[in-house]
């Protein structure tokens, strides 16, 4: 489980996130991080969720709003790793993680966590990961999943922009 | 080449095509001094951020950018222009804010959805 305490953090030099109530993240559910762009969806996932889960030693898989980067990326990767593997597309992409993922979970079971951000694969990253219990945390601006728990970005100014988990 | 046939083609998965400052862009997109403005006025008021041509555009969030792209398209000299998957890194102020503007631009606006 990742907790985020209630607190006031300096994400960037002149951004801020007051986290209202304390955030927590567990396996077996869904959380959609909703709020209007330039918030600090992303800031949050980047600057103090991912840091968290790499610290507990669990498993994650992130899946960046504009994903072209992360996608030659991991075909270089993947090209020197496992020379027959052809990557073309980010579906490709998705399966070819999932399998790596679930060879470490087979050798070694560990929480998992899957981030996507703005990410149109929603559907397809729950049922590659259905080997194994995970959370899923999503950004988005419709309501793509009924039963995910959210939490809302609120920004004050330009400087900070308030979280909290709606009544 | 016809370029009646021509579309600007502008696509939310790839807003920016520099990732470095602004001027790159409006080089790109040929926004003269008056368009550039009219960018900046338009940015400032959906965002509140107060653009420069030499904005670093990273620093952007990804919602930013695509409403970037999406402005630097209706005022760069393009007469038609296609967006991809517009609406999806867009929230609602932001994106009927685009599409009134689309609707005065008097440009040929064509979208596509890649899913």
């Amino acid at each position: 489980m990742i907790i985020i305490p209630q607190s006031l953090i300096a994400v960037w030099p002149d951004f801020s996130l007051e986290i209202k109530n304390d955030l927590t993240f567990e396996t077996g559910c869904r959380y959609h991080l909703s709020g209007p762009n330039g918030s600090g969806k992303t800031s949050l996932i980047t600057q103090i969720l991912i840091p968290k889960i790499q610290q507990s030693k669990s498993y994650i898989l992130y899946f960046e709003q504009q994903m072209h980067l992360q996608l030659y990326a991991i075909k270089a990767y993947a090209a020197l790793m496992h020379k027959d593997r052809v990557i073309s597309s980010e579906a490709d992409m998705m399966a070819y993680l999932f399998e790596n993922l679930q060879m470490a979970y087979s050798a070694q079971p560990r929480d998992i966590y899957l981030i996507a951000d703005e990410s149109h694969e929603l559907q397809n990253l729950m049922q590659l990961c259905d080997f194994a219990p995970h959370a899923l945390i999503f950004t988005s601006h419709h309501n793509l999943l009924s039963e995910a728990r959210s939490v809302h970005f609120h920004p004050k100014s330009l400087q900070c922009s308030e979280v909290y988990v709606p009544d | 080449m016809n370029t009646e046939q021509c579309y600007l083609i502008a696509d939310a998965a790839h807003p920016l095509v520099s990732g470095e400052t602004l001027q790159e862009e409006l080089i790109l997109y040929n926004l003269q001094d008056e368009a550039r403005t009219s960018l900046y006025d338009k940015f400032y008021a959906l965002t509140g951020i107060r653009l420069h041509r030499d904005y670093p555009v990273n620093n952007l969030s990804g919602g930013q950018k695509v409403i970037l792209m999406a402005y630097l398209c209706l005022y760069s000299p393009a007469e038609k222009i296609c967006f991809i998957d517009l609406e999806h890194a867009l929230d609602s102020d932001n994106l009927t804010a685009i599409h009134n503007d689309v609707r005065i631009s008097g440009k040929a606006i064509n979208y596509k959805y890649s899913r």
